[in-house]
């Protein structure tokens, strides 16, 4: 019989995490499928998740442990004002600092395991990058081309005006 | 090479049997299709691309729209909005389907500071995101010059979904208002509308509340055309100048015209026998045979009317609390001007205000909040299944302006201000007494010892007191007189700037005053002793400990001294 505080989740390519239970419990899907599992041995696959993305989100639930708690309680000003005032720390800055395949798998990965905390700051963090920036500049930063018909580029050129208008 | 080389025989079958001028169209046709084939193959491949690009194909569209939202909101800029929507084809199309987005744009332009046609195209931006927002509720804060953009057709369709406007019509600009005069918003609920209506066109005749016939908060400068709004859904009404008033002076100024009179004010208020909330800030006229007219005019029932304020004269406020029926709980507030020793000049002599009888509590400040704004009186009444009384809802508010005294070097007869205030209350019914009387600058408060000694037999069923003052001398020496508030358990003293050379003399008073007390068998159950000193005027003085604490926890239950503390 293993520690019962701890369990272990599977990624998709089989590699193993054996973390605490207080710490996936930040996502909802994990502490749905514990409660619904009860006291077992059972390894939980995850099968969406590759294991460098699912090393980083058990990196984001240990640093942010002891806000799991938040995550419980109703949702009482709706997931807009929830998104829209989750505060990016430093460190979360610093974890997000990766190159972008991976900073978008990580947030798709949390949306999966529903750990809000973690999309939320995911999301704030690509809005940071993207704030100010024209568009051929958000194009570069994303390896976008313009792939707009004749009948766009006319529509933008109006929309052109009106953003400059004085 | 000849031409027959590039041309199919199905082509070359197709042309069987046409006319030359049909053989033409159809090569042009074809010519054409031809030309355009290779922008729109590059155009396909680019969207191709695109939809690779790791963003877009790894992060699901909820999550993109979450992105696009923080980012315009983030920026806080009218580019913003539409920066998005050109950087490529599938962002477009995402941002174009997203009504939530264009509402976020909306509500950061137009529910936060007027919007006025400060730019030629400002209008269209705005009447664009209106009609991408559907089907949401959508609310505006508008210049009267924004106006006309509401009359184009593609603005009109969304009008029905417009909940709440704001309307500065300061510009005198006549034509925009006459648009408003003739405007049809079934959903509107909340409508705030500052104008001076001297400048503007005379309203139609036929302007009625069907315009508006969810109407439930109308609030307004203009005490004449706005009130032909007013309907049976009104819940809240304001006439006069906003919230934020301090005096009746600066609500004589802000507002636009005076009320016609009181019985065309009890005439608006028989068509909302709903309303729960009322302000009349500088609205009334003053004029005397106008007050004497009250009581010739039927009044309203108002059985839903839950809070009355009103900033006006005191002849003023009394007439209209005589003569206009309040329900028992409702909670009175009074902006006046008035001299500081006659609270009830603002009160009704007859058809006496129910809510008084129920208030247990007084609450008394003077020279609080600011110098222009002195004396506060607040009474409220405590929440009974509350064991500790700290929910209450204040009932009576009386706030007068009486600048003689703030600026003048006449001393202030507190004798005078306590038998100003108390008459308002039930005598019986007063439990609990809160004072704090400031020290403002060469200002002297005269009769002290007078003035305790008759408060503190005034309200003789007090069992809490609280009072913060720069000194407490008379207040104790008041106190140990016999007969004086038999039924006090629990007393809180604020000392606020108490000097060291002083500091003696005050605690003997107190400890004298409550052992004399004890010795009569008149003990506190809870007695707290607090000292506090504005910041940079001096040091802060030791807890209090020794021989007078010891004296005091012998004739006290139970101490409390805080540690002292300074204050701003």
């Amino acid at each position: 019989m293993g520690d019962s505080n701890r369990l272990t989740l599977v990624a998709s390519d089989g590699g193993k995490f054996v973390v605490d239970k207080e710490v996936v419990q930040m996502s909802v899907l994990l502490k749905n499928m514990i409660e619904d599992l009860g006291e077992t041995d059972e390894s939980i696959p995850i099968p969406n998740v590759t294991s460098p993305v699912l090393t980083k989100v058990i990196e984001f639930c240990e640093n942010h442990r002891t806000d799991a708690a938040r995550t419980d309680g109703p949702n009482v000003d709706g997931d807009d004002a929830r998104m829209r005032t989750a505060v990016v720390s430093d460190w979360d800055r610093q974890f997000f600092d990766v190159d972008q395949d991976l900073m978008f798998e990580i947030i798709v990965a949390a949306n999966y395991l529903d750990i809000k905390s973690l999309v939320d700051v995911g999301c704030k963090v690509v809005a940071d990058m993207i704030k100010g920036k024209s568009p051929q500049e958000i194009r570069d930063l994303f390896d976008i081309v313009n792939d707009f018909s004749p009948e766009e580029e006319a529509a933008l050129r109006k929309e052109n005006e009106w953003a400059n208008d004085r | 090479m000849s031409h027959h080389d590039y041309i199919s025989n199905e082509e070359r079958a197709s042309m069987a049997g046409l006319t030359p001028a049909e053989a033409q169209a159809l090569v042009s046709r074809t010519l054409q299709a031809i030309i355009n084939a290779p922008p729109k193959r590059t155009l396909a491949l680019r969207r191709l691309y695109n939809s690779a690009a790791s963003i877009n194909a790894k992060l699901p569209v909820e999550i993109l729209v979450q992105i696009f939202r923080l980012s315009a909101s983030a920026d806080g800029s009218r580019r913003s909005m539409f920066r998005l929507p050109a950087v490529c084809h599938v962002w477009r199309i995402l941002i174009h389907d997203t009504p939530v987005y264009w509402a976020d744009c909306l509500s950061q332009f137009t529910n936060i500071s007027p919007i006025g046609c400060n730019g030629k195209y400002w209008p269209s931006v705005i009447v664009h995101a209106v009609a991408r927002s559907a089907p949401l509720r959508f609310k505006f804060c508008l210049y009267s010059d924004f106006l006309p953009a509401l009359r184009t057709p593609t603005a009109e369709a969304h009008l029905s979904r417009m909940t709440a406007m704001y309307l500065d019509c300061n510009i005198r600009s006549e034509d925009p208002m006459r648009f408003f005069y003739h405007l049809h918003l079934p959903a509107l609920e909340s409508l705030e509308l500052q104008v001076r209506c001297p400048f503007l066109p005379s309203p139609p005749a036929d302007i009625s509340a069907a315009r508006f016939p969810r109407l439930r908060t109308l609030k307004t400068n203009c005490a004449g055309f706005p009130l032909a709004w007013v309907g049976a859904p009104l819940r809240m009404l304001r006439i006069g100048a906003g919230a934020e008033i301090d005096t009746p002076s600066i609500a004589l100024w802000e507002r636009c015209c005076f009320l016609q009179s009181i019985p065309k004010l009890f005439e608006v208020l028989r068509q909302c026998p709903g309303l729960e909330v009322l302000n009349l800030f500088g609205c009334l006229w003053d004029d005397a045979a106008a007050v004497a007219r009250i009581a010739r005019s039927p009044a309203p029932t108002l059985d839903s009317l839950k809070a009355l304020n009103l900033a006006s004269k005191p002849h003023v406020v009394r007439a209209l609390l005589e003569y206009l029926p309040l329900p028992r709980g409702t909670s009175v507030a009074i902006w006046t001007n008035s001299t500081y020793y006659a609270f009830s000049e603002c009160l009704p002599v007859i058809n006496r205000l129910e809510a008084v009888s129920l208030i247990n509590q007084v609450e008394l400040a003077v020279c609080r909040p600011r110098a222009a704004h002195p004396h506060i009186v607040q009474g409220y009444v405590s929440d009974d299944s509350d064991p500790d009384h700290w929910s209450r809802t204040l009932r009576l508010a009386v706030s007068l302006s009486d600048r003689s005294t703030t600026w003048s070097n006449y001393g202030f007869d507190l004798l005078e201000f306590f038998q100003g205030f108390a008459p308002i209350f039930s005598q019986a019914a007063i439990i609990q007494l809160g004072l704090t009387i400031c020290q403002p600058r060469y200002v002297q408060y005269l009769a002290q010892r007078e003035a305790w000694a008759w408060l503190l037999r005034y309200f003789p069923r007090l069992t809490h007191l609280s009072l913060e003052a720069s000194t407490s001398k008379e207040f104790f020496s008041a106190l140990a007189q016999e007969n004086v508030m038999p039924e006090l358990l629990n007393l809180r003293i604020t000392l606020v700037g108490a000097e060291d050379h002083g500091r003696s003399v005050e605690l003997e008073a107190m400890v004298s005053a409550l052992e004399l007390r004890a010795s009569r068998g008149l003990r506190l159950v809870s007695f707290e002793y607090r000292q506090q000193v504005k910041r940079r005027r001096g040091e802060l003085p030791s807890t209090l400990q020794g021989p007078y604490l010891e004296r005091l926890q012998a004739v006290v239950t139970k101490v409390t001294t805080p540690v002292p503390c300074y204050i701003d």
